[in-house]
């Protein structure tokens, strides 16, 4: 996302898209996927959506960045306002909400991914292309599953190919995958 | 007998007889300063394409399952965290004799220190409680503990040496999940306080020196061609958008949806075309502007030889043409290892461990002139 300033001569023929009353004075152009999209804001309602000032704190200007990104899978999916989701679900074991999470940019601790598995697939996607991990299996994970398991692992993976569960067969490629990698 | 098999450890533990690590981190000050009066063995050595590719870093960040991360973790539980990296870092075969450093128990001038050798980040030596490095013999590879995340292993190499600086973290990475829990799930990879990092929580950096296409303004046509393959390229020195000494910072963005294997070769891919991008610039250079290039590096030749005083930005800059000097033959007699160690003690923190330095930065931008001009013996 890219927030710029507007011209004085823009500044005088645009209106805020948002609240059509006031002129807009920022422009915040954001593309996702290929997609680009710009939006004309007054500096009210640019601060409303959490567009912020594009030389203001990092940390502050991630977490608005993030809420952007989000904004619009979440109002998609009628999670709710903003206000709302302060109050809303919490992760378990730290008690972080994801309205926190959003303006922090950093979760409280594992289980937070588990909290807002859903909200979290859809940012991954986001920030990576993908939300699907590809790489190494901590070692103790690997040789618990290792052994007797491995034959049980493989059924398991073929059922699930055939049944079409694809993100659990990958969840089991990776677990075999580094169950047989040579141990260093 | 019960009783007295049962007081026996603690009768232990409350004499001299800590675990070694433990002992360690009570002389945290004191080896902070020996060490700073060392080099580093990566600085030292020559590596693979070293005359465009400074060094490689790799790190990767890590978390503990059942703790809080670090941001909002109180004291006592990071304190926990970092009393059991310590103890799994200590029988860590691949660290070799590590030693083990309290970030609280050290000086603003030491902080400093650690930052400038980047075995910690700003971020590490500005938190307020149970932050601590690890690091083994040479420096090569290191661990923080409680930066933004419970731990970040960083391995370095001199050089475009990616698959070395894997090779011994990949082994210390195992080494320590055979014993601590990290936090893991099997969809989204090694989770991490910030989502950008999470998945295989690998981040590779390599630092570039680029004159010859910063000379043909060829870099913005540069970076925005990585930016598409999912890479970073920005000044490594300076804040934004500055570039200092034309040294910019190479690295993978993306932690989801690739192997760590994947990811390393991206960036050896990327560093060879990036090598050969600057040669060739540089061989433009030599054939069309010759007079011009010639006249660039013996001027700055001129000046280190005659100055006075040398802001540290300066010296970054004049030394870059110094380099480029000594790879295209206008120069000699300097090996480049030399230059890398003359960009490590002329920062301000370690001019002062070096050569004590005042703080005062008038003073040190006097005394920087002269240790330059000592160290490349250039008679005034």
């Amino acid at each position: 996302m890219v927030v710029s300033n507007l011209s004085r001569r823009a500044r005088d023929a645009m209106q805020c898209q948002a609240c059509k009353k006031a002129k807009a004075t920022v422009r915040c152009t954001t593309v996702i996927n290929n997609k680009k999209s710009e939006n004309f804001l007054c500096e009210a309602c640019a601060e409303k959506t959490g567009i912020v000032n594009p030389l203001g704190n990092i940390p502050e200007l991630f977490g608005h960045i993030m809420a952007g990104i989000l904004g619009e899978a979440l109002v998609s999916k009628q999670v709710g306002s903003r206000k709302k989701r302060k109050h809303g679900p919490s992760c378990p074991a730290c008690g972080m909400t994801f309205a926190q999470f959003e303006e922090r940019g950093k979760v409280g601790c594992a289980q937070c991914y588990k909290a807002f598995s859903g909200e979290m697939k859809i940012l991954l996607r986001r920030l990576h292309g993908s939300s699907r991990h590809k790489g190494r299996v901590p070692r103790k994970l690997a040789s618990a599953t290792a052994g007797a398991n491995l034959p049980r692992l493989r059924r398991e993976l073929q059922e699930a190919i055939l049944q079409e569960r694809f993100e659990r067969a990958a969840e089991l490629r990776n677990i075999i995958r580094a169950a047989e990698a040579p141990k260093g | 007998m019960k009783f007295q098999d049962c007081r026996k450890p603690k009768m232990k533990s409350l004499s001299s007889n800590l675990p070694d690590w433990e002992a360690s981190l009570l002389s945290s000050a004191q080896q902070v300063h020996d060490l700073s009066l060392t080099v580093p063995h990566w600085v030292e050595k020559p590596g693979p394409h070293s005359e465009i590719v400074f060094s490689t870093r790799i790190r990767l960040a890590r978390n503990l399952a059942k703790y809080s991360f670090p941001s909002i973790a109180g004291a006592p539980e990071l304190t926990n965290v970092s009393d059991q990296v310590c103890t799994a870092a200590s029988r860590a075969n691949v660290l070799a004799q590590p030693k083990f450093v309290e970030i609280d128990y050290l000086a603003p001038l030491d902080r400093l220190v650690l930052v400038e050798r980047r075995l910690a980040s700003p971020a590490l030596v500005d938190r307020k409680s149970s932050a601590r490095i690890v690091f083994g013999a040479g420096e090569y590879m290191s661990i923080m503990t409680n930066e933004e995340d419970h731990l970040r292993l960083q391995s370095f190499q001199p050089g475009l040496g990616v698959r070395a600086a894997w090779q011994a973290l990949e082994r210390l990475d195992d080494e320590l999940s055979g014993e601590l829990d990290y936090a893991f799930s099997p969809q989204f990879g090694f989770l991490s306080a910030c989502p950008t990092n999470t998945g295989t929580g690998m981040r590779v950096s390599l630092l570039v020196h680029l004159p010859a296409l910063v000379l043909l303004d060829e870099m913005e046509k540069t970076s925005r061609k990585f930016a598409k393959l999912g890479l970073t390229i920005r000044g490594f020195y300076g804040e934004g958008t500055e570039v200092i000494g034309n040294v910019f910072q190479i690295s993978n963005q993306l932690t989801l949806g690739c192997s760590e294997d994947d990811t390393l070769g991206l960036l050896e891919q990327v560093a060879e075309e990036l090598i050969q991008l600057e040669q060739k610039g540089r061989e433009r250079l030599l054939t069309d502007k010759k007079l011009h290039l010639e006249d660039k590096v013996w001027r700055t030749y001129g000046v280190l030889r005659y100055a006075r005083s040398l802001t540290s930005v300066e010296f970054l800059n004049f030394l870059s043409f110094i380099r480029l000097g000594l790879d295209l033959k206008i120069l000699s007699g300097w090996p480049e290892t030399m230059l890398h160690e003359l960009m490590l003690v002329t920062q301000p923190g370690h001019m002062q461990k070096w050569y004590k330095a005042s703080r005062a930065s008038e003073k040190r931008d006097k005394l920087r002139a002269d240790i330059v001009k000592n160290k490349l013996k250039l008679k005034d």
